[in-house]
């Protein structure tokens, strides 16, 4: 075999072992760390490319503002517990020991992708406020989060919504929904 | 097509054009060459129509398909591609480079959609840069050794160019986990690297067969140089008056390595490609990092910075006429008259708030536009011819 017909075989065979290869490593890291539960938003409605996928934020169990409402965290985290419970969740600070460490990129709202239909199921389930979102994720040992899938149980009476906290904690009226039945006719 | 064949040997065989032997000769050389177009057509329409009913039936049913199943034809149609270019490469190409780069094409945007789609099977997510550089360093040597079109060569070229600004935008740090930046001399160093296609693609005209990719690729790199060079030129006043004194990405640091990895693509480019052009490429190179070292100086005054801007294009059009570019003389002489268009605005911030001021600058916008007309003219080189 001349050596430009060599080069050549490698040329072609480079970009198949090296997918291949990357497919493999990926599929490895996929099964790292441990699986854990967290109470997730819906994040950004709006978004006009959506479709199969869903964009989730994690409301961190713990994480609260100064009046005591559950707040989002930029920050990165750092969590305790058995999985898949969480017990504790505390920000961290650099140099702080950790066990269970999520960096501030898993923080960030996340990308769930999913089938057009279920996206677009999770999507109305997570804008309903009588309903509590549940992230299953794997915590790679980096850091990383992989979102595994995303559940839904009725919202218990002491557990109010971010949204609602907050708007409790400010004494706002919730927005009443217009009545439809017609008992304020317009005049 | 026959009919007017015909029609027209006929009226040439009668006119005297052509006597009936060579009508004859033509058309048994026709009749032998002739190439079924209509046939073709068909069969065309057909493989469209087949192709697109396997797209849609996979799209239709994408979400019922396991992702490891979509992962193994994905990658098998890799193979087969890659396989295609391994066995028929040469005889595609003798029947139409076309063909061959078509191919070529596929292989690239199946490659680069895989890490898509990994991403999408295993809910991961990274930084622009990392799927670029790896489908660079995988399929980089196979569009290098077999592509033959600008398409390939500005491929891997915005590849490059597109790692390279991703990665100087930031990303979050893996170990602590928040957003960072390089470092301003990281970013200079790694922004600069892809002009160093310029000197990958004189090396690689050395290698037969490879001159007319080579000089693609040398071309984009020196297209990128000197377009940092001008936006080094033109970012000097604009970002230039910050709180601290200055923009860190002006600091000597970051300019002396973006001048050093400039240099190290002009003497590249200088050994290796020793024509005419080659020696004009490489002083458009240097001259590039003369202008980089001095937008330091320059930040903040609007006369410095447009000479400079003005200064390398210029030397852009010196050494095009030297190297006996005609296009890129032209482009050359439209950037500096741009520039001097620009000046005058920039000098008079006013002009265009009195009628006075308006009909000046448009009088010497005309002449500007009109010297550069002259000059791209008059002086260009002669066409190119290709090496």
């Amino acid at each position: 075999m001349t050596r430009a017909a060599l080069l050549r075989l490698g040329a072609v065979l480079l970009p198949l072992a090296g997918l291949a290869g990357l497919w493999l490593t990926t599929d490895r890291t996929a099964s790292q760390g441990q699986v854990w539960l967290a109470p997730v938003e819906g994040f950004d409605p709006m978004d006009r490319l959506q479709g199969h996928y869903v964009r989730y934020q994690i409301v961190w169990p713990g994480i609260v503002d100064e009046d005591g409402s559950p707040r989002w965290s930029y920050e990165p985290v750092c969590i305790e517990g058995r999985p898949p419970i969480i017990t504790e969740v505390i920000e961290r600070q650099p140099g702080m020991a950790c066990a269970n460490p999520v960096n501030a990129q898993s923080v960030e709202p996340g990308r769930f992708y999913a089938s057009l239909e279920r996206a677009q199921s999770i999507e109305r389930q997570l804008a309903d406020p009588k309903l509590i979102g549940t992230l299953r994720f794997r915590l790679r040992p980096d850091g990383q989060i992989v979102p595994l899938d995303i559940s839904f149980a009725p919202r218990p009476a002491n557990r109010p919504s971010r949204r609602q906290a907050a708007d409790a904690a400010r004494e706002i009226e919730p927005v009443v929904e217009p009545a439809s039945d017609g008992s304020d006719p317009p005049r | 097509m026959a009919a007017m064949n015909e029609r027209k040997l006929k009226a040439w065989v009668d006119g005297g054009v052509i006597d009936a032997e060579a009508a004859a000769r033509i058309r048994t050389w026709e009749a032998a060459h002739a190439r079924p177009l209509a046939l073709w057509a068909v069969i065309g329409i057909g493989a469209l129509a087949i192709g697109l009913g396997i797209v849609l039936v996979v799209a239709a049913n994408w979400d019922d398909i396991p992702a490891m199943v979509r992962l193994g034809i994905h990658l098998a149609l890799v193979a087969a591609a890659l396989g295609l270019a391994w066995w028929q490469g040469d005889r595609l190409r003798d029947r139409n480079p076309w063909i061959e780069e078509g191919l070529l094409f596929v292989i690239g945007a199946l490659g680069l959609s895989f890490f898509a789609h990994l991403g999408q099977a295993y809910q991961t997510t990274s930084p622009l840069w990392q799927p670029l550089l790896t489908w660079l360093a995988l399929l980089g040597p196979l569009l290098l050794l077999r592509g033959q079109s600008w398409l390939t060569a500005l491929a891997l070229m915005l590849a490059m160019g597109g790692a390279a600004i991703s990665y100087a935008s930031g990303g979050y740090d893996t170990l602590d986990g928040r957003w960072s930046g390089p470092s301003p001399d990281e970013v200079a160093i790694v922004t600069s690297l892809p002009l160093l296609a310029a000197g990958l693609g004189a090396l690689l005209r050395l290698s037969p067969g490879r001159e007319v990719m080579g000089l693609r690729i040398e071309q984009l790199g020196m297209i990128y140089a000197v377009g940092m060079a001008s936006l080094m030129a033109i970012g000097i006043y604009g970002w230039g008056s910050g709180s601290d004194g200055g923009d860190p990405d002006y600091g000597a640091g970051p300019l002396g390595l973006r001048a050093a990895v400039l240099l190290a693509g002009a003497a590249i480019v200088f050994l290796v490609h020793r024509a005419a052009s080659g020696k004009a490429a490489a002083a458009v190179l240097a001259g590039a990092a003369a202008i980089v070292l001095l937008s330091g100086p320059a930040e903040g005054q609007t006369a410095f910075a447009a000479i400079l801007f003005i200064a390398l294009w210029a030397g852009v059009a010196a050494a095009s006429i030297h190297g006996g570019w005609r296009a890129t003389f032209q482009v050359a002489v439209a950037m500096v008259a741009l520039r001097l268009i620009v000046l005058s605005f920039e000098f008079d911030d006013d002009l265009l708030g009195s009628g006075l001021g308006l009909i000046a600058s448009g009088v010497m916008i005309l002449g500007v536009a009109w010297a550069a007309v002259v000059i791209a003219r008059r002086y260009a080189p002669p066409r190119e011819a290709s090496a």
